[in-house]
């Protein structure tokens, strides 16, 4: 690094200290943007990063390299499309719970409410802007798939419960989204593990159904040669 | 000078640099930096996605071209952004004229 280079102390030391190999290497890792277009702006960067001098800090030069990335994801893929999968685990999850919560009295209309908001409107939107858009390792997709209906399924697992131990149905809950309350009939209490098992149930099929998207449009990808494959590649 | 001035006007800086002659993001941001004279201080982190932010708005188009043995993607400005610039430039003119004008008038 270069003698006359201070120090700021806004960025941490192992940052400022990074190689260009380093630099263009955590620029790699945070850039969600895909295809064609990824190969273009890292070779990009990398020509950038070829005129300074070994000696020269390109974060000095550039700046944080993360944040670099994220810029790019925002102008590249918009606001949606840049949030990053931890920040998108819990979206998803509320937006799976919440749906099923807004439900009134019945089972049945729960379902098909719950199937209607995650298969139709969220998850084909969801997974095709992921899939199609983004570059993701292999382990952050199935962890998107197998976190966030736990999530889900914990969220509304609680307000179930608890709901459960006041003697009511969900629709108490979904009094609170528009709903009317509903008392149980008297004398009739409702089992707290019912409750507890129709919302398990229902997070569960809202995830195989996502899974089932999310195949089928990386099938779509795969045709399409984007280059992205959740599958590994045979070596020759 | 404050940064803060920068901004709003950063699409025209570039636009008037490539104007002049066509440059890779490198040549781009010593130039900026020069021709500023260090008064602004144009970070890489922001040329870099402002030229995709110009080239998908179709003022610039960035092209991969041999330069001195090495592969680098040169900005072009288009004939939109040629056009785009001149309103700009006119823009600029017409403010800089009429704040330049308030200013002196009730400077003490």
């Amino acid at each position: 690094m270069a003698e006359n280079v201070r120090y700021d102390r806004k960025v941490s030391f192992r940052i400022f200290c990074m190689t260009h190999q380093e630099f263009l290497s955590t620029f790699t890792k945070h850039l969600y943007v895909g295809g064609t277009k990824r190969n273009e702006l890292i070779h990009e960067l990398e020509t950038h990063l070829e005129e300074l001098a070994p000696s020269e800090s390109p974060v000095v030069k550039i700046g944080n390299p993360r944040h670099l990335a994220r810029r790019y994801n925002s102008e590249h893929l918009g606001l949606l499309g840049s949030i990053g999968f931890m920040y998108s685990l819990p979206i998803v999850a509320v937006l799976l719970a919440m749906s099923w919560l807004v439900v009134q009295n019945d089972v049945v209309i729960g379902v098909l409410w719950m199937l209607i908001i995650t298969f139709i409107l969220i998850a084909p939107v969801w997974v095709s802007i992921r899939v199609l858009q983004m570059h993701q390792a292999k382990r952050k997709i199935f962890l998107f798939l197998l976190v966030t209906p736990l999530i889900a399924t914990l969220t509304v697992t609680v307000i179930a419960f608890i709901a459960s131990l006041y003697n009511v149905r969900y629709g108490w809950v979904g009094s609170f989204f528009g709903g009317q309350p509903i008392d149980p009939p008297e004398g009739i209490g409702f089992q707290w593990w019912e409750n507890i098992l129709t919302a398990f149930n229902i997070v569960w099929l809202g995830y195989f159904f996502s899974l089932v998207i999310f195949l089928m449009t990386s099938g779509i990808q795969k045709l399409s040669t984007r280059g992205i494959s959740i599958f590994p590649k045979k070596k020759k | 000078m404050n940064q803060q001035l920068l901004k709003g006007h950063s699409r025209l800086l570039i636009m008037a640099a490539l104007n002049k002659r066509p440059m890779h993001g490198y040549a781009l941001s010593e130039y900026l930096k020069e021709e500023m004279a260090d008064a602004f201080k144009f970070g890489v982190g922001m040329l870099y996605p402002l030229l995709h932010k110009l080239e998908k708005d179709g003022f610039i188009v960035g092209k991969w071209e041999e330069f001195a043995g090495m592969r680098k993607r040169v900005y072009h400005l288009t004939k939109k952004g040629k056009k785009e610039f001149a309103t700009k430039t006119r823009e600029w003119q017409k403010m800089s004229g009429m704040i330049g004008k308030l200013v002196l008038e009730y400077s003490v």
